[in-house]
């Protein structure tokens, strides 16, 4: 399991690095890149409508004899919205139409430290995040269409260290000086992707194949230790199947719809080394009353929840499933 | 560092997105269109509901419980009112309602070269079919001044004989809901 590898590994340095040699350019560099990468990767994981939101754990030993359990509750609000039917591109045989996107996120990260020096600390890492934007979409048939995108995010990060252990009790200021703890951190993003879908209707039940490709490039506006900056650049892909079906059922004047889908998202760049997670899978199943045409703006209402499981990381969400249509 | 996704994984990807997008162009969905099928009728007594909001009450009839309303695409046409809605007294010609209208489709497939009659019986189209979503039972219908108008329809509606360029014929049903606006 690689999740936590880099910050517990950062942490499990500290003992040797500080106490035997002091912290000198490269040793804390290595360090400090490692929160940089976990600042750039939480702030994205913890507002990107792109990816998984959910209770997530891990668990894992990284370095002899440790480990450590890590507790990360993701909570979103937000997705991407098609505007109005498409209309002609010119005279080219090519329909468009605006596309809107926006999150709005919270996450809370807490690493348990069960092993080694710093057995009984904990890591706590906060973060929230706003990222808005737009694009178009372009239909290259009645099936195939393709929405290039652009988005801005504002990240706020911060992390607390709960200093139970011995070590960390004695040296907590000193580590926090250099920027490796206790800090708080105020980021912007820009997110360029490009979203492929083809959609196939049988009968009355809509296929969905997507897959999107998101480059995110991540920069400190503000850091409130001089050692602390990011500049990072992370990427993520996205591919998932959509089944949308109608049961034929009517309940209080609306039908009932079931469907799910199932996703795989690849990681890159700073997510992949700040969450040590390669891809994250994800299968959800829906059970929804359609309220297209009834209801302004609303397609759907109903509940929905996601297994989640990938490299070094399991989760699971369940909550009321709202699908808007602009 | 990497950042994007492999090499061989974007061109697979480029190679599917090539065949998905070869089968045709898009085009924009008309209704200007002779449909497919003999000319007939195809369903009728569809019972809709539309939301007006504004409409412009035309006139009033406290007695006979019937309100004229012109819509926000200015067409015109006289609703009973139900007996369950109250207040009817009060509303004034000239002022602006929300409602919700219950009305009355027949769908027809006409021969645009040939006078509309079906079975003897004249027929005046006031919309034609512009798109039909089987999933979500949606009938997309656009008026002769280019104004669109969807419709929910019910489960039992035979949508799928259903295509661009089918006449429609609306009847005004009931007016079932009406709220004055301050």
């Amino acid at each position: 399991m690689r999740r936590e590898a880099c910050c517990l590994l950062t942490l499990l340095l500290l003992p040797s690095l500080a106490a035997a040699q002091g912290l000198s350019g490269p040793e804390l560099d290595q360090l400090l890149n490692a929160q940089r990468a976990r600042i750039e990767a939480l702030t994205i994981l913890g507002a990107d409508f792109g990816l998984a939101n959910g209770q997530f754990h891990s668990t894992g030993q990284y370095v002899a004899g440790t480990g450590t359990d890590t507790e990360i509750t993701v909570s979103k609000f937000g997705g991407a919205g098609d505007v109005g039917d498409p209309k002609p591109l010119g005279t080219l045989p090519i329909g468009w139409q605006p596309v809107i996107q926006g999150s709005m996120g919270w996450i809370d990260s807490t690493e348990h430290l069960d092993a080694g020096l710093l057995a009984g600390d904990a890591s706590e890492f906060k973060a929230y995040a706003i990222q808005f934007g737009g694009g178009a979409r372009f239909w290259l048939n009645d099936a195939l269409s393709v929405a290039p995108t652009v988005m801005g995010m504002y990240g706020h990060t911060s992390n607390t260290y709960d200093a139970n252990s011995l070590y960390m009790r004695e040296n907590e200021s000193r580590v926090a000086s250099l920027g490796l703890i206790d800090f708080e951190v105020n980021t912007w993003t820009v997110r360029p992707a490009l979203d492929v879908q083809y959609l196939l209707t049988l009968h009355r039940t809509i296929f969905t194949l997507t897959s999107d490709a998101a480059l995110f490039d991540t920069e400190t506006f503000s850091s409130s230790n001089t050692h602390l900056s990011v500049l990072g650049t992370s990427g993520s892909w996205d591919n998932k199947l959509d089944v949308d079906v109608p049961l034929g059922i009517q309940i209080f004047g609306h039908e009932l719809r079931t469907g799910g889908y199932l996703s795989r998202t690849d990681l890159y760049g700073g997510l992949l080394e700040g969450l040590q997670v390669e891809h994250i899978n994800e299968l959800h199943a829906r059970l929804v009353l359609d309220f297209l045409g009834q209801l302004w703006k609303v397609q759907w209402i109903g509940i929905g929840g996601s297994y989640l499981w990938g490299t070094a990381i399991t989760g699971w969400t369940i909550g009321a499933d709202v699908m808007f249509r602009f | 560092m990497q950042v994007g996704p492999p090499l061989p994984a974007l061109a697979q990807a480029l190679l599917l997105f090539t065949i998905l997008a070869l089968p045709g162009c898009w085009t924009p969905p008309r209704s200007n269109v002779q449909p497919p099928g003999e000319p007939g009728l195809i369903a009728a007594h569809i019972r809709v509901r539309s939301h007006e909001d504004p409409a412009v009450v035309l006139a009033v009839d406290a007695r006979s419980r019937t309100l004229s309303l012109v819509d926000a695409a200015r067409r015109s046409a006289t609703y009973p009112v139900s007996s369950k809605v109250s207040g009817l007294g009060q509303v004034r010609p000239g002022e602006r309602i929300r409602a919700i209208l219950v009305d009355e489709l027949a769908v027809y497939v006409l021969d645009a070269s040939e006078p509309a009659f079906i079975a003897g019986k004249p027929i005046a189209p006031d919309a034609k079919v512009l798109s039909v979503d089987l999933s979500y039972r949606l009938l997309n219908v656009q008026y002769p001044d280019g104004a669109e108008q969807t419709f929910k329809v019910g489960l039992d509606v035979k949508l799928a004989r259903m295509h661009a360029g089918d006449a429609v014929v609306i009847r005004p049903v009931e007016l079932i809901a009406l709220k004055r606006r301050e």
